[in-house]
């Protein structure tokens, strides 16, 4: 280990070693009109042929030899900007960017951040911009950042109306979705039918696939960063929207211009959604409250502040009431020590709440799980041929697996709080990007991570340290009998775990357009969810690691060939993937307000393999992509011993989202100033389903009986959906704008299936297979404005 | 939990659409299905009941009874070996008093079943209860049809770790129900039926049984099951539900079902 961090060290000494006489080249980008920061924006020395981009903060710094030298500063939808800069003693050049149109005829799309980079080793990165978002056609025209994701290769999800995405195989909960830096552990609302994300509060998005750099750590199979948006720090604006679904309203402007600003937006969907065939005593309903704050405190310091709070809520006939959601407060502080090393520092909390009233049952139960983390990130920018980056990372979660109140005066019910326990995840990292030949760049880095299982009450304790045991002579696993419990203070640890996640990618560039990459990674994640259903629901909880729970371990091993070709980009992946304790669960466990969920789990493992395409046009006025994926994601749980048969007999299974073939077909076209199409298309191999092999009868209860896990599919899925976006006076940029966009979902009404239940025809008492599809043809206009 | 999740997965069908497709389905050999239960009611009185059938296609309209079968049940105390003569339609009954009223959980029994030639056994022990105390009834609107809510209220004794098993019959419905005092030891406990287009002055009767964890876990694994499959984000995956009988001949040829042997109360409740 401290060979590795020795060498990492010299390495570093070495690049600063090899230059002398160097300048730094920095300072930050800002969008001209807003004030708002820009990232990735490329920052490029003529003359060398070398460059940067801008951070997630809009900084960017570059060491140079002192010289003369043009710097370019390009991002397409906004113009060019070019200076010459002579470089004798470092300097600062903060640069703001007008947005480009008006002179033009075409109005270029603001797609830069998708616009493929050839150099960089970093692969299996999927960015899309708010504005592509925004325009991708979707069930009642509730643009939708999850849905949008699903298009690209890679990405899918266990069918219409699922929550969670999956990533290359893997499954929900091994996505680590962070919203400014803070952990959601739910992305969507109304069990998935919408995503938590405010398009109007997004600024932008990465999806990491694979090549994941060291910085973040604690999923293994991908990780979403999205970043809200500042606030406009120039003039108070207005942004909203108004659909069939839900309605928007976001309001920007500065506090002190230039200087510092606000952002507050809110979302929220209409109480009585799908319910206007039931009567008045029901609800279904979600919203969102997104709130920034950021302050330019002095050249060398920012602060930000931002939260998130979004929940659901649903009651039926005030039989059922069940509210639940994402919260989160961080605090954010930016800081340059000098033009070459950056800092952030960061604070967060963040939690999750279940919450459930059974009027019938007559008690409210709520759970939850919350974290406080702390982060300290510092960017090295040593010259144009040598980033480090260096952090620590610190989280302590509570996880409340739930109180059961009684709700009345006469409820049966015992008041009773689940044991919560408590954990320590700590990581530590270094990452270096090296441009090492001309041709040949690579990123390193290592993570070391640790977590700590800290004391609580009662933790049960097992004859052989076994929890779950397996009944030879009924073939049945069983639960087994604690014979004792142990408490201990929470500053002890009761177990833990330490590991080295080495990460690796390599570019070699061919030429200016062409190159190939190869990537490898090892994560390892400490929080299981709990979830026995195809996709996750509300209702599942984290568990941590422990006593009777490893962590997952995940490796990753992908190459790929990327091109640019003119206006068109190629990038092709092949990708192998395996999962170390993936947990499983014997048949028949009650996962729900479990206080021992040990003694329902076996550990398995994962597996993932595929090959990705992507081809995208990302200018002119028709732009878009076309998207293939053919993959295999499966998973086995064995025995423990021979004489166990495991779950499935031990023999592999496709994950409930795995799809052989996925072809989606996203395209824009630019008809005139004021009328945008859009149109996509999906081809998707139908899901794994188990089919019934029998039946019988059992104390008039109909049993089917089940071939092996999920060894049938669902039919094909495919759907075209079409969109339309009519701005009235394009030409107006100051006042009310506004736009309209139509949708068509699923436009020749295939029924596609969701799913194919067994089971008893009421009437004719027969047996039968019933399809069910959820949306036919849905179409919907939204009006969409700003101010 | 999962009926109360129903409800909400409800809400979002209406925009949905269903339909019954033409499928063909593989055929898994027959076994043996065992549903063998030995009660003792309120009044002191013994009744054993067990139903052979086999299981069959999943588009097989008919059941297929076992008739031919020998049962006998041994008292493992006394040794003394008991019949269980066939009645009709897969059907074995006997009146014997098995369950004696002193001390009646310390003896065992067991089950044996030979299905020409092949040898099923299980052995059990008297599971006790308590009476039902009380039903209510109330109506749910807002879901189209009407619903009613039939809860039965019971005590459950405290720190015992109890698992019941409840049924609701009436002329026209049957229901199953589990219940355990994890959460509500030793308090007045419910359990809840519902039931739709229920009418006013229909007779029910409502049973409460004792019952072990084992054979809990076995109706919560059969209930989930008759419940589902088929896919879809909320499908719980599909099990082979074991129970506590074993083919003592071929381990293989496995049957489904359950051998219990259960105290029982039940009480009339005629519908308001």
């Amino acid at each position: 280990m401290k060979k590795i961090i020795l060498l990492s060290v010299f390495t570093v000494l070495a690049f600063a070693k090899a230059y002398s006489q160097k300048a730094t080249l920095s300072g930050t980008v800002i969008e001209a009109s807003t004030g708002e920061t820009m990232l990735n924006v490329n920052v490029i020395i003529t003359e060398l042929k070398t460059g940067t981009i801008t951070n997630e903060y809009g900084y960017y710094s570059i060491t140079l030899p002192t010289g003369d030298y043009t710097v370019q500063y390009s991002s397409i939808g906004y113009e060019t900007i070019e200076k010459k800069v002579s470089l004798t003693e470092n300097v600062k050049q903060d640069i703001s960017m007008k947005e480009q149109g008006e002179a033009l005829d075409v109005i270029v799309i603001k797609a830069d951040v998708e616009k493929l980079s050839t150099k960089s080793p970093q692969m299996s990165v999927n960015a899309l911009s708010i504005e592509t978002i925004k325009k991708i056609p979707v069930v009642l025209g509730e643009t939708d950042l999850i849905k949008a994701l699903t298009l690209l290769p890679g990405v899918s999800n266990a069918g219409e109306g699922a929550a969670g995405f999956n990533v290359r195989g893997g499954a929900a909960d091994q996505n680590l979705v962070l919203l400014d830096e803070a952990t959601l552990y739910g992305s969507d609302h109304l069990f998935g039918f919408f995503s938590v994300f405010n398009p109007d509060a997004i600024k932008d998005l990465k999806l990491y696939k694979g090549g994941i750099p060291a910085r973040y750590g604690g999923r293994v199979s991908s990780v979403l960063d999205i970043y809200q948006r500042d606030g406009n720090k120039n003039n108070f604006s207005g942004t909203g929207g108004i659909g069939l679904v839900a309605s928007r309203l976001l309001f920007e402007g500065p506090i002190i211009k230039e200087k510092a600003s606000f952002l507050i937006g809110g979302r929220s969907s209409y109480a009585h959604l799908f319910l206007p065939l039931f009567d008045v005593d029901n609800e279904a309903y979600f919203y969102d409250l997104n709130a920034k704050l950021s302050f330019n405190l002095d050249e060398n310091n920012r602060l930000y502040l931002s939260s998130y709070f979004g929940r659901d809520v649903f009651n039926v006939n005030n039989l059922f009431g069940n509210t639940f959601g994402n919260s989160f407060v961080n605090v954010r502080w930016n800081h340059l020590f000098n033009e070459k090393w950056f800092s952030n520092a960061s604070v967060i909390y963040s939690d999750y709440n279940y919450g459930l009233e059974l009027e019938f049952v007559e008690f409210t139960f709520d759970s939850g799980i919350t974290n406080l983390n702390a982060k300290y990130d510092l960017t090295h920018f040593v010259n144009d041929k040598v980033k480090m980056k260096y952090g620590i990372n610190s989280i302590y979660y509570e996880f409340d697996p739930g109180r059961i109140t009684p709700s009345t005066p006469t409820s049966g019910i015992n008041d009773r709080q689940l044991i919560k326990k408590y954990a320590w995840e700590n990581g530590i990292y270094a990452d270096g990007e090296f441009a090492i030949t001309d041709h040949i760049n690579i990123n390193a880095g290592l993570r070391i991570s640790s977590f700590n299982r800290l004391g609580q009450e009662s933790l049960n304790i097992y004859e052989n340290n076994q929890a779950l045991l397996y009944n030879q002579d009924l073939e049945v696993y069983e639960s087994a009998e604690e014979i004792g419990t142990f408490s201990s203070s929470r500053s002890e640890t009761l177990k833990s775990f330490v590991n080295l996640e080495p990460r690796f990618s390599i570019a070699y560039s061919i030429n200016d357009d062409t190159s190939i990459k190869a990537s490898y990674q090892r994560i390892n994640q400490y929080i299981h969810l709990i979830s026995n259903t195809n996709a996750p629901t509300p209702f599942d909880l984290y568990a941590p690691s422990g006593t009777f729970i490893d962590p997952q371990v995940g490796d990753q091993v992908a190459a790929g060939f990327f091109k640019n070709i003119g206006d068109y980009s190629i990038e092709t992946e092949a990708f192998y993937k395996t999962v170390q304790n993936r947990l499983d669960y014997i048949d028949g466990a009650d996962l729900i307000a479990n206080d021992a969920v040990e003694q329902i789990l076996l550990a398995g493992e994962a597996r993932a393999y595929g090959l990705e395409m992507l081809l995208r046009k990302n200018e002119g006025k028709l732009q878009g992509w076309i998207a293939y994926t053919l993959s295999r994601s499966e998973q086995r749980t064995p025995g423990r011993t021979a004489l166990e048969p495991g779950i499935n007999n031990g023999e592999w299974y496709s994950a409930a989202w795995d799809k052989t073939h996925d072809l989606t077909i996203t395209a824009n076209y630019n008809l005139n100033r004021k009328w945008d199409l859009g149109a996509n298309f999906t081809l998707q191999t139908g899901q794994p389903i188990t089919y019934p092999n029998g039946q019988y009868e059992f104390d008039g209860l109909f049993i089917p009986t089940f071939e092996a896990r999920n060894s049938s599919r669902l039919p094909m899925v495919h759907r075209l959906d079409l969109s339309a976006t009519y701005t009235p006076k394009p030409d107006k940029k100051k006042g009310w704008q506004s736009s309209w966009v139509f949708s068509l979902y699923n436009a020749y009404n295939r029924r596609n299936a969701v799913s194919i239940t067994f089971g008893e025809n009421e009437d004719t008492n027969r047996n039968e297979a019933t399809r069910l599809s959820i949306f036919g043809i849905v179409p919907a206009v939204t009006y969409n404005f700003n101010f | 939990m999962k009926k109360y999740f129903i409800y909400i997965l409800g809400l979002f069908l209406i925009a949905s659409c269903s339909d019954v497709i033409e499928l063909d389905l593989n055929n898994s050999d027959p076994r043996l299905v065992i549903d063998a239960a030995m009660e003792r009611n309120e009044m002191g009185t013994t009744s054993t009941i067990i139903k052979l059938t086999r299981s069959a296609g999943f588009y097989d309209e008919d059941l297929v009874f076992v008739d031919d079968a020998t049962i006998t049940i041994t008292d493992n105390d006394t040794g003394q070996i008991i019949p269980i003569n066939f009645v009709a339609d897969g059907v074995y009954e006997s009146n014997f008093p098995f369950i004696r009223s002193t001390d009646p959980t310390a003896v065992s029994y067991t089950l044996n079943i030979d299905d020409n030639g092949d040898v099923y056994t299980a052995t059990e022990v008297f599971q006790q209860t308590v009476p039902l105390i009380d039903v209510e009834q109330q109506t749910i609107s807002g879901f189209g049809d009407d619903i009613t809510e039939i809860t039965a209220f019971f005590n459950d004794p405290s720190g015992q770790g109890n698992f019941y098993l409840f049924e609701y019959n009436d002329d026209e419905n049957d229901q199953v129900d589990i219940g355990d005092d994890e959460f509500t030891d030793g308090n007045r406990s419910q359990t809840t039926f519902f039931i739709e287009e229920l009418e006013p002055g229909t007779v029910a009767n409502i049973r409460i049984m004792g019952i072990n964890q084992r054979c809990f876990n076995f109706y919560e694994t059969l209930l989930q099951q008759a419940d589902g499959g088929g896919g879809g984000p909320f499908a719980v995956q599909p099990a082979v539900v074991r129970g506590n009988i074993i083919n003592t001949t071929d381990a293989e040829k496995f049957p489904f079902g359950y051998f219990r042997i259960s105290e029982v109360f039940e009480t009339e409740y005629t519908i308001e």
